[in-house]
C-alpha cells in the first residue's frame, strides 16, 4: 500500500443531543498532497478530533465525501481502511508482547502466509528507535516507549494515511518535544500522508507543513505556519496562534493592498488580509501582535497608554497598557541589559511598525 | 438461592500515617472489645466447635470421621455431583450473564429495552430461593406444562438436570454484575485500533475484546462455582435422591438420620472446595484486571459490536431468557390464583386464605427477624466500617477477615456450626430468636461493612479537615459532615441483609423450631408435599414483601443520593 493524498469535500457532521440535533463540524474542504503533513488544530470540542476519526472511519460522516486517491471512503468499513491510526493514549493491548501488538496488523493480512512477520516487526520498531523490547509488555514501557510501539504498530503496515490524535499529550514536556522531532523525521523519511490533531499550537507550528484551525466546528483558515501568524483570518486564528492584541478600528479608503485606518488618535495605512473578507469602508479589527509594540517616552510613537502593570518574565517584561479608549493590551518588551523600564501608572508613548499591523475585515 | 450478589474486596486502606480527629478514637477500644466478643461466639466458636467435633475425638486429634465420610460411596459421590454441578452452573451462567451484559453494554438497542432486561436479569437475584425450582417443576417437572405443550414425555428433570437449569438461572445475574462493569470500563480505542488494523469485528472481539475480559471470566467462572457449591434449596426439591450434593446430604444426614458427626464431616468435606473458591477468587482473581483507568482516553465513540452474526446469536440468547424468566415468574403468579395449575384454570383465593390461615405466623416470625436484622446489622456494619477505616488497629485484616467468614463458607456449613456450638449449655440459645438474628446478621453484614468503608474511601478528607478548621468539633463533624455522606452506602448494607433475611435459609433451615419459623421454610415444606399451589401463594406474598421493601429502601437511598448530588452542585 503505497501513501496517497486526500480530499475532504463538504464534510458534515451531526450529532443527536437528547433531542436536539448537535452540529459538531459542517463545511469543512482540504486537499491533502502525498507526503504532507497537516495538522488540525483548535481548542477542545472544535471537532479535530471527529475529522480524524472520520477518516480512520470510527464515525459516519452525516454529508461529504472523503477521497484518497480519487475513491470515495465514506461507506468502506473501518478495517479495509489501511489507515494508521495512532491513540492520544496509545490503546497498546495490555494482553500481548510489544512483538504481538506491532504484528497484529500483519497477520490479519490476507497475504500474512506471505509475509516475513519477525522481519517486518524488527525493521519497524528499529525505525521508531525500539530494539530487543518485543517480548515484553506494554505496561513494562515508559509512556515515550509506548508512544513508539503504537507508532511502529501502524507503521509496519504502510498505511496511506497515517492519522494521530494528539499522541503527545500524555508525554511529559521534554519528552514532547524529542517525540515531536522524532514523528517529523520518521514522517519525512517515509514521505507519509499524515493528518495530525493537537490544541498545542507550539506542537502544530513546528510539526507541519500546513495547519487546518478550527473553531465550534468551522474551518478558521488553512495554511502554512507561517502564513496564520503573519495573516490571519479571523480575530481567533489571530489570538489562538501567538498571542495578539486585537484593537477596533475604521476604515476610510482601501488602496490595493493597503487600507487608510483610523486607530483611535492615529491615521495609518496598514495592509489587510485577503482571506479575511472582502475588503470595504467601516469597522475593522487590527491585529498588532505584543513582541511589535515598542515603548517609548510620552509623546512619541503612534498611540498614548499607560502602564497599569508589569510582569518580569525573564527573556522579556510583559507590560499590560491600556489605550485611551481604556482598552487593555499586552506589549512585550524583549530582555537586555540596561533596557529602559517604565514604573507602574506610568504615561507612555507606543511605537510599532506599520508593517507589524494587520486589518482584519 | 438468593444469597448470590458478590462481595467486592476491601479497598486497600492507608493505614499509615496519622489520621487526624474522630470521636471514635475515644470509643473505639471498648466498643471493639465488644464487637470481638460477639464475633468469637458467633464466628470463631462454631468454626472451631466444627474442626473440634470432626477431627478430636476422646480428646486427641483423628482423621476417623473424616475417613469414614470418605469410605462411604455415596458421599463420594455427592462431592463429584457438588463439584461437577458446580462447575457446570459456573460455564452456563457465566455463559449467559456476559451474554446479558455485552447485550446491554455494548449492542445498538433501544435504551428502555436494556433497561427492561437488566431489570428483569435482577429479579431472581432478589427472589426467595425456590422461586425458579417451583415454576421449572410446573414447566418442565413431570407432567410439566411446557414438555406437555411440546410433546416430550421422557425429561428426566429431578437430578442433574432440573438442578442446572434452575441454578443457571438464578445465579447467572451474578456473573452479569460482575462482567457488566468490565465491559463496560474497556477502553473503546483499544478495538478502535484493532479494526483500524485491519482486523474484522468479529475478529476484534476473539482477539481483544474476549481476551480482555479474561480476569473478570474467571472472576465470574469462581463465583458461580462458589455459588452453586454452596447452593443448599435448589438441589433440596430438584436433585433427589440420584444426584445427591453435598449441603443437601448433610442437612438429610442431620435432619433425617439424627447424625451430627456425620453431617459435619460432611461439611467439612464441603467447606474445603468452597473456601478455596472463595479465597482465591477474593484474594487474587479479582484483584487481577486489564481494565486500567488512565485518566485521558480516546473519545468515547459509539460502541462497536462484534458482528452481525455474533450480535444477533446474543440478541436471540438474551430475547429466549428474559422471556422464560418473565414466562416462570408468570407461572407463580398464575398457580397462586388458580384451582390446580394445568388441570383447573378457574381462578380462586383460597391459596391465599391457606396461607395466611396456617401462614401467618412464619409472616410475622419473618417479619420480626429481618426488622431485627436490618437495623442491628445496620448499626454494626456503620460502626465496623468506620472503626476498621479510621484507626490502623492491630488485627484489622483479621478482623475483615472474620467478617467475612460466615458469608464465604457455604450455609449449610454455618447451619451445621451453630447446630453444633448451640445445642447445649452454656449457649444453648437453639429453638430462640436470638440465634436466627445472629445467624442472618453475622452472615451477610460483611456487604454492609464494605460498602461502608468503600464509600468512607471516597469522601474528601479535606471535608473534614474544613468543617474542624471551621470550628466545628470532632462529634459536630462527625454528626453534620461525615455520617450524612455514608448513608447511602449504610442503606444499600441494610437492603442487602433485608432481602437474605427474608429469603436465606441453608443456614438458618437448622435453626428455626416451633417457636420461630420462617416462610422459605413454609415453601420447602408445601415443596416436598407437592403442594405447588400453595408454595406459589407463598412464593407470591414472599416475593412482593421483598420487592415492596427493598423497592422502598431504594427510593429512601436515591433520595439521599440525590440529595448530596444537589448539594455539591450548589
Amino acid at each position: 500500500m503505497a501513501t496517497a493524498d486526500l480530499s475532504i469535500r463538504n464534510l458534515r457532521k451531526t450529532f443527536i443531543k437528547g433531542k436536539e440535533e448537535v452540529t459538531a463540524i459542517s463545511n469543512v474542504n482540504i486537499d491533502v498532497a502525498n507526503g504532507e503533513l497537516i495538522t488540525l488544530l483548535g481548542p477542545s470540542g472544535c471537532g479535530k478530533t471527529t475529522i480524524l476519526r472520520m477518516v480512520a472511519g470510527f464515525e459516519t460522516p452525516s454529508e461529504g465525501e472523503i477521497l484518497v486517491g480519487s475513491e470515495n471512503i465514506v461507506n468502506q468499513p473501518v478495517h479495509s481502511r489501511g489507515m494508521g491510526f495512532v491513540f492520544q493514549n496509545y490503546a497498546l493491548f495490555p494482553h500481548m508482547s510489544i512483538f504481538e501488538n506491532v504484528a497484529y496488523g500483519l497477520k490479519s493480512r490476507k497475504d500474512a502466509g506471505t509475509i516475513n512477520i519477525e522481519h517486518e516487526v524488527a525493521e519497524a520498531l528499529e525505525l521508531v528507535g525500539l530494539k530487543g523490547v518485543g517480548s515484553r509488555f506494554p505496561n513494562q514501557l515508559s509512556g515515550g516507549e509506548q508512544q513508539r510501539v503504537a507508532l511502529a504498530r501502524v507503521l509496519v503496515l504502510k498505511p496511506k494515511l497515517l492519522l494521530m490524535d494528539e499522541p503527545l499529550s500524555n508525554l511529559d514536556a521534554k519528552l514532547r518535544l524529542h517525540m515531536r522531532t522524532e514523528i517529523r523525521r520518521i514522517q519525512q523519511h517515509l514521505g507519509i500522508t499524515c493528518l495530525y490533531v493537537t490544541h498545542d499550537q507550539k506542537e502544530a507550528l513546528t510539526l507541519s507543513d500546513r495547519v487546518m484551525v478550527l473553531s465550534r466546528g468551522k474551518v478558521q483558515q488553512i495554511g502554512t505556519p507561517f502564513e496564520l501568524y503573519a495573516n490571519p483570518a479571523t480575530t481567533f486564528v489571530a489570538d489562538f496562534i501567538g498571542q495578539a492584541n486585537i484593537l477596533e478600528a475604521n476604515a476610510t479608503r482601501i488602496e490595493g493592498d493597503n487600507a487608510a485606518i483610523e486607530l483611535l488618535s492615529a491615521n495609518l495605512t496598514l495592509r489587510y488580509v485577503k482571506a479575511s473578507g472582502t475588503a470595504q469602508a467601516g469597522k475593522v479589527s487590527v491585529v498588532l501582535r505584543p513582541e511589535n509594540i515598542r515603548l517609548v517616552e510620552k509623546g512619541q510613537g503612534t498611540l498614548t497608554a499607560k502602564v497599569q502593570n508589569r510582569f518580569f518574565v525573564g527573556d522579556h517584561m510583559e507590560y499590560e497598557i491600556t489605550l485611551s479608549n481604556n482598552q487593555t493590551i499586552f506589549a512585550f518588551v524583549p530582555y537586555n541589559p540596561g533596557m529602559e523600564l517604565y514604573e507602574v501608572g506610568a504615561e507612555v508613548g507606543l511605537a510599532f511598525d506599520d508593517k507589524a499591523a494587520v486589518v482584519l475585515f | 438461592m438468593a444469597s448470590a450478589s458478590q462481595i467486592s474486596p476491601l479497598p486497600n486502606t492507608p493505614v499509615s500515617g496519622k489520621k487526624h480527629f474522630s470521636i471514635f478514637d475515644l470509643g473505639a477500644l471498648p466498643v471493639l472489645s465488644v464487637i470481638w466478643l460477639s464475633l468469637l461466639v458467633f464466628v470463631l466458636y462454631p468454626a472451631f466447635k466444627l474442626l473440634y467435633v470432626v477431627f478430636v475425638v476422646d480428646g486427641s486429634f483423628t482423621l476417623a470421621n473424616i475417613s469414614e465420610v470418605w469410605s462411604s460411596s455415596y458421599n463420594l459421590k455427592a462431592l463429584w455431583n457438588s463439584l461437577f454441578l458446580g462447575a457446570t452452573v459456573a460455564i452456563s451462567g457465566t455463559f449467559l450473564g456476559f451474554c446479558f451484559a455485552y447485550f446491554t453494554v455494548r449492542m445498538r438497542v433501544p435504551k428502555f429495552i436494556k433497561w427492561i432486561v437488566a431489570t428483569l436479569t435482577l429479579l431472581p437475584l432478589i427472589s426467595p430461593p425456590f422461586t425458579s425450582s417451583v415454576a421449572l417443576t410446573l414447566v418442565l417437572g413431570p407432567n410439566g406444562f411446557l414438555l406437555e405443550f411440546l410433546g416430550i414425555s421422557d425429561f428426566k428433570f429431578y437430578g442433574f438436570w432440573g438442578t442446572w437449569i434452575a441454578e443457571t438461572l438464578t445465579y447467572f445475574p451474578v456473573a452479569y454484575l460482575a462482567l457488566a462493569p468490565i465491559l463496560l470500563s474497556l477502553d473503546p480505542s483499544m478495538e478502535d485500533a484493532a479494526l483500524s488494523l485491519g482486523r474484522t469485528p468479529w475478529q476484534v472481539f476473539r482477539t481483544v475484546t474476549l481476551p480482555m475480559t479474561t480476569p473478570g471470566l474467571a472472576n465470574s467462572l469462581l463465583l458461580l462455582f462458589a455459588n452453586s457449591l454452596a447452593d443448599f434449596a435448589t438441589p433440596l426439591v430438584l436433585a433427589g435422591t440420584d444426584f445427591p450434593v453435598l449441603p443437601t446430604q448433610a442437612y438429610l444426614q442431620i435432619t433425617g438420620l439424627y447424625d451430627l458427626k456425620g453431617g459435619a464431616g460432611l461439611s467439612v468435606l464441603l467447606l474445603v472446595p468452597a473456601l478455596a473458591a472463595y479465597l482465591f477468587q477474593h484474594y487474587w482473581v479479582s484483584r487481577r484486571s486489564y481494565v486500567t483507568i488512565t485518566g485521558k482516553s480516546g473519545a468515547r465513540s459509539s460502541v462497536r459490536g462484534m458482528g452481525m452474526v455474533g450480535e444477533t446469536t446474543i440478541a436471540l440468547i438474551c430475547s429466549f431468557i428474559t422471556l422464560f424468566v418473565l414466562f416462570l415468574y408468570a407461572i407463580i403468579f398464575t398457580a397462586a390464583f388458580v384451582k390446580i395449575f394445568n388441570v383447573n384454570h378457574s381462578f380462586t383465593l383460597e391459596h391465599f386464605q391457606y396461607v395466611f390461615q396456617f401462614g401467618r405466623k412464619a409472616i410475622f416470625d419473618t417479619l420480626i427477624i429481618a426488622g431485627i436484622v436490618t437495623p442491628l446489622g445496620g448499626l454494626l456494619a456503620v460502626v465496623i466500617g468506620f472503626i476498621t477505616y479510621r484507626k490502623a488497629y492491630f488485627g484489622n485484616r483479621l478482623l475483615d477477615f472474620t467478617c467475612m467468614l460466615n458469608y464465604a463458607l457455604p450455609g449449610t456449613v454455618v447451619g451445621i456450626a451453630y447446630v453444633l456450638s448451640f445445642n447445649e449449655k452454656p449457649l444453648a440459645l437453639t429453638g430462640g430468636l436470638t440465634i436466627l438474628v445472629a445467624a442472618y446478621i453475622y452472615r451477610y453484614f460483611a456487604a454492609g461493612i464494605r460498602s461502608v468503608v468503600a464509600s468512607l474511601h471516597q469522601i474528601d478528607k479535606n471535608l473534614e479537615e474544613a468543617s474542624a478548621s471551621l470550628g466545628a468539633s470532632g462529634m459536630r463533624t462527625f454528626f453534620r459532615i461525615t455520617l450524612p455522606l455514608v448513608i447511602p452506602a449504610v442503606l444499600a448494607g441494610m437492603r442487602y441483609l433485608f432481602i437474605h433475611s427474608m429469603t436465606a435459609i441453608s443456614a438458618t433451615i437448622f435453626l428455626v423450631s416451633i417457636n420461630w419459623t420462617l416462610l422459605t421454610t413454609r415453601i420447602l415444606e408445601s415443596m416436598t408435599g407437592l403442594q405447588f399451589a400453595q408454595a406459589s401463594a407463598f412464593s407470591v406474598v414472599l416475593i412482593l414483601i421483598v420487592f415492596i421493601g427493598s423497592g422502598l429502601m431504594t427510593l429512601i437511598a436515591n433520595f439521599y443520593s440525590r440529595r448530596l448530588a444537589g448539594a455539591d452542585k450548589e
